[in-house]
């Protein structure tokens, strides 16, 4: 409290102060579309460190009293500089136009900014670059082009995952448009829910967290939406192998408000109808089949200038069907008719109400509604009816499996910049969570032996969770700048109250005008666990409220690092972390999520994690090469009291080295080339390593008479069977992984708009890489470890449209 | 049933997806290819014959067959001080000691060692004390019942209470393993003899030491950590769907040592898991040392009551 009051004191004394200063404020747009840039760099020409615009491309710059001349720059636009004479506050909205190329100080800018920024463990990636990244089967993925980060992994092969530091992938705070997302995967994680034709920025924290964020332990991934063209009708699609997509923005009111609506569905169910009905044997009663859709839609209205409305809406769904159509037999002069439907679901559903105020020119606010579904569903439908010359009955079963998560909540956020030196963000957020751990409603209905309703499961779980924070980027001198928070975390359920106050730190000091150093310190805390299967993203992870007995998961951070510019093209930064979790969740051994009737609480223990290493990347991201090369050497274990005996662990995607090497480049003017080479050490299973006989549970005690073994009946068989011996957990390493991704992309101009042709191959040298392993046969019938393969060379070919 | 259905919905998708998969033998250069070791399972129990069952282990991708050892020499121990050495098995490697039965409170110790093995296998365990049921209260809530006109015997099915009271003794930690059976005698008109039936009822209860409330049980573990001290009553809800006139319930506490409570569970939770594919893998417990298996004592506590 007392280091509190005196940041304060010094803060309002160095504004007291000061000569007299006035603000140039307003906001940075596309010139082309109106859409918001955010992060843009602008600065004074004598201090590249000036101010960025935030995630609304708001900006505000305060300066002393005098002549300037400031620059405005965005990466792919061209720069913009403005004479200013700063006498009194000015609003000064800028539009930047799309450039061909490069300009050296807009480079410069770019580099120098992430070198001198506070912020630290932090990648913000352009959706161009995600777009050029290889994707499997051709879809452009999001969360695919996060793995390729150092610090990220994916856990499993194609898994649409984060595993952050060591975390596990409940502890990512995964936001569109500031709204939670809690499943963001399509079949079973091999894709994410994410478009990236809808989407305008993405940024992943994986350390040094600023206040504003809370709620998770171990990232930050802010996906923010487009707007929607402003000024005329716009649309991009593509037509790929397994799904297609269309995207449609424009003006409603030109200049004042837009709409974009972009929309994915992929077709696997009617390409594999056939293929399923000829593994049926020519079945023509049943269909079955997969399907996933997504749809992403926006509105926005320009009030005026100060005040600004946003409405987002996002709805995505996968569904796994099998139908069997009524059918009719014949027997022994009895007609048997039956029916069956079954059907498993998941899908998320957010949507965001937002308003923008410009208070003055220094103090801007954002105010959001949302709301949040995450749901899974499980139905099973049968009737059964019998026709003989005497009677007629019928069978009626149905099963409906229903889990999920729902979010109410409302939040406000201000950004103050009361001076250069200042950039202070404080804020309030509140949701009303309500957790649905798993109900069954099991249905019979038989005339004969009487109808059976019946419901089991847990109850609906409602809690509160709140935050408070604040927090200031405070540039202390000219070579050490800090971000300084504060958060504080309120969590009731159940009359039980839980709260924390996280301090938050980070901090950087200039080596040179190319050289930092940085360290952060961040302690977090979540109310909410993700009971998950470790080996594979089902729909059936649960979201879980801390209760009494399962406390709130903490982690704490300390991270410390180099941020370098080589040569101005060239960002290196290397990183080194530590970070310690507490009250994880595992389910304890022999526990499964298919036994619904036991509560959950009772199918899991808590203990502890700690993760350390160092990360390296280094980033070129302008000229004709572009890409980066991340490589992360890492330790990641776990410790439960009650599980493997007690003794330390290795988490599962422990991996003790990763590297991704990720490069796009032109090959002419219609022809673009990019590839991706991962590499990493394998990861760890629970595998057994010995069989043996040993006492089983069955008949003992007093069943058996003198002799253990001996079963009821008297007779002398022992009674021991094979077991296997598991070492511990995740005492098994996996073959190692690696595979290359290359992809050809032709772009050709059309009278109505551009087409892109993109060829690519995921696997190029059909790596067998481990998906899971367990002990069977080899094809000589001798006993062996097996490998499961899933992904071998896949080509793909997608047809992108533009107008 | 239903879990069952959940599994088949699940397992569509994932065949779907098995489409493009593929299968390799792996070799993992440092997947632990372990060597044999010596497995010896023995539950100990008073006025009972010392038996031993010693076996060897085998890694998992060794094909040969789970064996037997017929050339082990076994050191029995009470208090430190040997008490017998065991050398000559009978069939199915079952070694026997002629040297008296357990005790209870006695501290018990195995050495076990073959020319085959370097390492001798070491394990120690101790006999409970015996936990006497008190008492054992029967209510029967419904019951439907059905007389055989061809052998004129009553059958049919129960739904009922039975209480159970026991002291837990303060001074040391105990261990508990609760089962409920029911003894049905019955004549076989066919080979004309009087039979018994058999078998453990299921049933549930709302007490706090019964982990998965709600869920069926035949087999109750706990231990004594919440009634530690104290005059307990549990309190356990049951049918039995094959009752009849001659029906006796046995109430059967045994008083576990903590080696054998842990294996025990251990062994319930592993039978539980082969069974779903999605299941956590369970480490099963051993108290051996350089081996597998167990060396456990216990306790029996019986208490019958007559349905009618």
């Amino acid at each position: 409290m007392k280091r509190t009051l005196q940041l304060l004191f010094i803060i309002v004394s160095t504004y007291a102060f000061s000569q007299p200063t006035y603000t140039i404020s307003g906001y940075l747009q596309d010139s082309a579309t109106g859409e918001k840039l955010i992060g843009a760099n602008i600065y004074t020409e004598s201090n590249l460190d000036g101010t960025a615009s935030n995630n609304y491309g708001f900006y505000s710059l305060t300066l002393e009293q005098g002549e300037y001349e400031i620059t405005y720059s965005y990466v792919g636009y061209q720069l913009v500089t403005k004479n200013v004479t700063l006498n009194s506050d000015q609003e000064i909205n800028v539009s930047l136009s799309p450039s061909i190329g490069i300009e050296e100080v807009e480079i410069t800018a770019t580099t120098s900014q992430s070198v001198k920024s506070s912020q630290m463990s932090s990648i913000d990636i352009s959706v161009e670059s995600i777009k050029k990244v290889p994707a499997l089967l051709g879809e452009v993925d999001v969360i695919k082009a996060i793995q390729l980060l150092p610090g990220v992994q994916s856990g499993t092969e194609g898994a649409s995952g984060l595993y952050v530091r060591g975390g596990g992938p409940d502890q990512n705070l995964i936001l569109l448009d500031g709204t939670p997302v809690y499943n963001a995967s399509h079949l079973f994680g091999f894709f994410s829910v994410f478009n990236a034709d809808a989407i305008n920025n993405v940024k992943l924290i994986k350390g040094g967290f600023p206040a504003r964020y809370g709620g998770r332990s171990s990232s930050v991934l802010d996906i923010s939406l487009k707007e929607g063209n402003l000024k005329e009708f716009k649309g991009a699609g593509s037509i790929g192998l397994i799904a297609s997509k269309l995207t449609l923005e424009g003006p409603i009111i030109k200049d004042k408000a837009s709409f974009i609506i972009s929309g994915r569905r992929t077709y696997v169910d009617l390409i594999a109808q056939p293929i399923i009905r000829e593994l049926a044997d020519g079945d023509e009663f049943t269909r079955q089949g997969y399907y996933f859709y997504d749809l992403n839609a926006k509105v926005n209205y320009k009030i005026s200038s100060k005040d600004h409305l946003y409405l987002s809406v996002y709805s995505g769904d996968d569904r796994f069907y099998q139908n069997q159509e009524p059918y009719s037999y014949l027997y022994d002069g009895v007609v048997f008719t039956n029916e069956a439907r079954s059907n498993l679901g998941w899908g998320n559903i957010t949507s965001a109400f937002r308003w923008n105020h410009q208070f003055s020119s220094r103090l801007f606010s954002n105010t959001s509604v949302t709301y949040s579904n995450y749901n899974y569903q499980v139905k099973n439908y049968s009737e059964s009816i019998v026709e003989s010359a005497e009677s007629v009955t019928s069978e009626i079963n149905s099963l409906n499996f229903l889990s999920g998560i729902e979010d109410f909540a409302g939040k406000i956020d201000f950004d103050f910049i009361p001076a250069a030196d200042h950039y202070i963000r404080f804020g309030a957020n509140y949701i009303y969570h309500t957790f649905k751990p798993g109900a069954s409603v099991y249905q019979i209905k038989n005339a004969e032996v009487g109808d059976i309703d019946t419901t089991m499961g847990e109850d609906f779980v409602r809690a509160s969770e709140f935050y408070l924070y604040v927090e200031d980027d405070y540039k202390i001198n000219n070579r050490l700048k800090a971000n300084l928070g504060l958060h504080y975390s309120g969590f009731l359920v159940n009359d039980r109250y839980y709260n924390s106050l996280q301090p938050r730190i980070s901090a950087r000091y200039l080596l040179s005008e190319s050289l930092s150093f940085k360290t952060s310190y961040s302690m977090m805390q979540q109310y909410i666990h993700l009971l998950t299967n470790n080996n594979i993203g089902l729909p059936t992870d649960l979201w879980v409220p801390a209760t009494d007995e399962i406390l709130p998961q903490r982690s704490h951070q300390l991270a410390a690092g180099f941020s370098k510019s080589f040569g101005k093209m060239y960002l290196f930064s290397v990183e080194g972390y530590y970070k310690t979790m507490d009250n994880l969740i595992e389910y304890r051994d022999g526990a499964s999520f298919m036994s619904s009737n036991t509560g959950w609480e009772d199918k899991v223990e808590m203990g502890k994690g700690w993760s350390y290493g160092g990360e390296l990347f280094i980033e070129k991201k302008f000229g004709k090469l572009t890409g980066w090369l991340g490589y992360t050497l890492s330790w990641t274990n776990r410790q439960f009291e009650v599980l493997n005996n007690g003794e330390i662990f290795p988490y599962k995607y422990d991996r003790r080295h990763d590297i991704a090497i990720v490069t796009s480049f032109p090959l002419d003017d219609k022809w673009f080339f990019s590839a991706s080479w991962i590499y990493g050490t394998g990861t760890a299973h629970t595998l057994p390593t010995e069989r043996y006989f040993g006492a089983n549970n069955s008949y003992f005690g007093s069943t058996s008479r003198g002799f253990p073994f001996t079963d009821v009946s008297g007779s002398n068989t022992p009674f021991t069977s094979e077991l296997e011996h598991v070492d511990g957990r995740n005492s098994v390493r996996a073959a190692n992984y690696h595979r290359l991704d290359v992809s050809f992309q032709k772009t050709k101009e059309k009278r109505w708009g551009e087409v892109t042709w993109s060829l690519g191959v995921y696997n190029l040298y059909s790596r067998k890489n481990p998906f899971y392993y367990y002990i069977g046969y080899d094809n000589r019938g001798n006993r062996a470890l097996r490998r499961v393969s899933l992904f071998p060379f896949i080509p793909s070919v997608t047809y992108n449209f533009k107008f | 049933m239903m879990i069952r259905r959940l599994i088949y919905i699940f397992i569509i998708p994932l065949v779907l997806l098995q489409v493009n998969s593929c299968e390799t033998t792996e070799k993992i250069d440092d997947f632990p290819l372990r060597p044999a070791k010596l497995v010896v399972n023995c539950y100990f129990t008073v006025d009972s014959i010392w038996e031993f069952q010693l076996s060897k282990s085998l890694s998992v991708l060794d094909n040969a067959p789970l064996k037997y050892i017929d050339n082990a020499k076994i050191y029995l121990f009470h208090d430190n001080n040997i008490i017998d050495s065991i050398t000559q098995p009978d069939n199915d490697g079952i070694y026997r000691s002629t040297a008296g039965t357990p005790v209870s409170g006695g501290k018990y110790a195995i050495e076990v060692r073959s020319p085959d093995y370097t390492k001798a296998l070491y394990a120690e365990d101790i006999m409970p004390e015996i936990i006497p049921i008190k008492e054992v209260d029967l209510k029967i809530i419904d019951s439907t019942f059905y007389r055989d006109p061809m052998y004129d015997e009553v059958w049919g099915d129960v739904n009922g209470s039975i209480n159970v009271t026991f002291e837990d003794p303060a001074e040391s930690e105990d261990y508990y393993e609760l089962s409920v059976y029911s003894n049905n005698e019955y004549y076989d008109y066919y080979d004309s003899t009087l039979h018994v039936n058999r078998y453990k009822i299921d049933f549930t209860s709302n007490d706090p030491l019964v982990e998965t409330s709600g869920d069926y049980n035949t087999t109750l573990f706990f231990t004594d950590e919440v009634l530690n001290g104290q005059n307990y009553k549990l309190e356990l809800d049951f049918e039995d769907w094959n009752a009849n006139g001659n029906t006796k319930y046995e109430v059967e506490l045994l008083c576990l040592s903590r080696a054998a409570y842990l294996y025990r569970r251990s062994i319930r939770e592993y039978n539980q898991s082969s069974e779903d594919p999605f299941s956590e893998p369970v480490v099963i417990y051993s108290n051996i040392e350089n081996g597998f298996g167990i060396f456990a004592g216990y306790n029996t506590s019986n208490h019958v009551v007559s349905l009618f």
